[in-house]
């Protein structure tokens, strides 16, 4: 089973990934709610990846990239930006951060797990719990 | 007999219960600035609030099926944070998207009070419970 890391300011869209994610694709997820405790959790739980929110306060989502690959600890892991601002100039922005992939916000509930998966190569169960409600 | 999985609508219901007081306030907070920018007085730091809020919203609405409802809020945030100072149309302009942004809340809050309807009645003829949790 994977394990991945979501690291989002918001509980609305931090839940609703994590239930997401658990409830289509199986996968363990922990969260953080800032970028500090973001840090700290990957560095002690090394999940196989995490999904980063952008714009939070304090300790922004591509600090907290490059503070991810500045420790030997984390800087394997593969890191996806999560982001509403998704304009050509934000994602050349993003393009130095060495990220393994930027998806965008709103996301569906029901793709997402696809998305993440797409990104690193991974493979979905064949038969998820959650279907689309049309 | 087989219980079918809960679909997208019925997932949602669950999370928009616990969060829609949250979503409603940004929406508020965001309705307010505007009406303050009408009038010249939204101060540096409201604005910068209200930048962060229609940002939060751009990102989450969508996510709860108001499409719309995110393209309004990116572009109040857009407005906003732009270093120009806006004409009396734009700023009315702003009003008119709180103003759908408020509505818009009442539109999810519908569609998930059915869906979770739905979703009983379905539970309820399979006889089955069903927790998310």
């Amino acid at each position: 089973m994977h394990r991945i890391l979501i690291i989002d300011d918001e509980d609305d869209i931090r839940e609703v990934a994590a239930l997401s994610l658990e409830t289509v694709a199986g996968w363990e997820v922990m969260v953080a709610s800032s970028g500090a405790q973001g840090l700290a959790r990957a560095a002690t739980y090394q999940p196989d990846a995490i999904l980063l929110d952008v714009m939070m306060p304090e300790m922004d989502g591509p600090s907290v990239a490059l503070s991810l690959k500045d420790n030997p600890r984390t800087s394997a892991i593969p890191v996806i930006l999560l982001t509403a601002k998704v304009q050509a100039r934000s994602l050349r922005a993003f393009s130095h951060l060495k990220v393994a992939g930027v998806l965008s916000k709103p996301f569906d509930p029901v793709t997402l797990a696809g998305q993440i998966a797409a990104v690193l190569g991974w493979k979905l169960p064949a038969q998820t719990a959650l279907r689309s409600a049309s | 007999m087989t219980r079918s999985a809960p679909t997208s609508d019925s997932f949602l219901t669950q999370l928009w219960s616990r969060h829609n007081q949250a979503i409603r306030e940004r929406v508020e907070n965001l309705a307010e600035a505007t009406r303050l920018l009408a009038c010249n007085q939204l101060s540096p730091e409201q604005q910068r609030q209200a930048v962060a809020d229609a940002h939060k919203l751009a990102g989450s609405l969508g996510t709860f099926g108001a499409t719309s409802g995110s393209e309004d809020a990116r572009e109040i945030e857009l407005a906003l944070e732009s270093a120009r100072s806006l004409s009396p149309a734009e700023v009315a302009h702003l009003n008119l998207l709180a103003d759908h942004l408020l509505a818009v809340l009442d539109q999810i809050s519908k569609r998930m009070m059915a869906a979770d309807a739905d979703f009983k009645n379905s539970m309820e003829e399979t006889n089955v419970p069903y927790a998310f949790h």
